[in-house]
């Protein structure tokens, strides 16, 4: 399969995904279930976090076709994606912590 | 807040259309709606707007590469320096004085308004590959650093950038610019959400809003002359453009 039809096909599957996820949890937060809200915040940040996935995906394909002259700038975007979640990394963390209680 | 999750949801619904049917991001529309109708702070607006931004530049990226018309190569080179900006700008914006936002915001309204009512003469720069590059990653940055700091898409300068300076083709060039936004917009609307700037209701009535406006603003854009669409919107920028200078500085509004 091309390369843009099958990462189309990704996005589409995990935009979907999350905004039934995000659909479904906000029902559940409003109806003040406290673990729906946190699985509500936790769905909307999988969803910010799509085209990181995207451009993982990308450079996983270009890794394996050996199109470096791609997957150089696709590995720098993560990288760089990865410092900004790093920077905001407390905030992550309290959502998960959440989730473990 | 059940009034207000409403109107969001209709606002971001009726600007998603207008901005599919017109091709542009949105976020120039959302932001003022926002902050002059709903009494939003310019943060938390810019916020609710990357996220609208984030889910209909997912939506046309999905069409756009399954047509094969994204260039992931030119894309992702560029989006180094967008992403970089991005996070930058982002992480200034929350330290910046609100006016000072609103002041810049309302420049680029303007500027926006200008750019719709002008009559393009594009012409494809010939100079040296060199320049070019160095261009092309400088005005990568400068859409990057508008992104993170005003929340609108970036559009307005990675179009021109596709197209003038590296030579895509124009369906190609917002093709590839809209894969570029989702990235960048994502990369700075994880920053604000992170710093706390967003109700989790708001966004998911922006994003649900925009994404169904979208849709429907496809279908509207067969059946509406554009050049009257843009005439509308250059007006209502510029009327929005003075609003929030005035509201910048301190002049209560009737809204």
């Amino acid at each position: 399969m091309a390369l843009g039809k099958s990462y189309s096909k990704l996005i589409r599957i995990l935009m979907y995904t999350f905004l039934l996820s995000i659909f479904i949890t906000a029902i559940l937060a409003s109806l003040s279930i406290k673990v729906g809200y946190t699985f509500f915040r936790v769905s909307l940040l999988m969803f910010v976090l799509i085209p990181l996935i995207g451009v993982l995906y990308l450079a996983i394909r270009k890794l394996l076709i050996r199109d470096f002259e791609t997957l150089i700038p696709l590995i720098i975007v993560s990288l760089v994606i990865l410092v900004n979640i790093l920077l905001n990394i407390s905030y992550i963390q309290e959502l998960f912590q959440c989730l473990t209680k | 807040m059940a009034i207000e999750i409403i109107l969001l949801f209709i606002v971001t619904f009726c600007i998603g259309s207008i901005s599919a049917a017109l091709g542009i991001g949105g976020g120039s529309l959302i932001i003022p709606f926002l902050v002059l109708l709903l009494n939003f702070d310019i943060k938390s607006a810019i916020a609710i707007s990357l996220f609208a931004i984030v889910s209909t530049s997912l939506a046309a990226t999905i069409t756009y590469s399954k047509k094969d018309l994204v260039n992931f190569k030119y894309g992702s080179l560029l989006e180094i320096f967008s992403v970089g900006g991005a996070i930058i700008s982002s992480n200034i914006a929350i330290l910046i004085d609100e006016k000072y936002l609103k002041a810049a915001f309302s420049i680029v309204l303007a500027y926006s308004a200008y750019r719709l009512l002008k009559k393009k003469k594009a012409r494809q720069l010939k100079n040296s590959i060199k320049k070019r590059t160095l261009l092309s990653f400088i005005a990568s940055f400068m859409a990057g650093i508008i992104v993170g700091l005003l929340g609108i898409g970036g559009g307005v300068l990675k179009v021109p950038v596709l197209i003038l300076i590296l030579g895509l083709p124009i369906k190609t060039a917002i093709a590839t610019s809209e894969f570029m936004i989702s990235i960048t917009s994502s990369t700075a609307a994880l920053t604000y959400y992170a710093k706390g700037y967003i109700n989790p209701y708001f966004i998911t009535a922006a994003i649900l809003g925009s994404f169904i406006g979208a849709s429907v603003g496809s279908t509207l854009a067969v059946k509406t002359k554009p050049a009257i669409l843009k005439v509308g919107l250059a007006i209502l920028l510029a009327v929005f453009s003075v609003l929030m200078l005035l509201s910048c500085l301190g002049v209560k509004l009737w809204l």
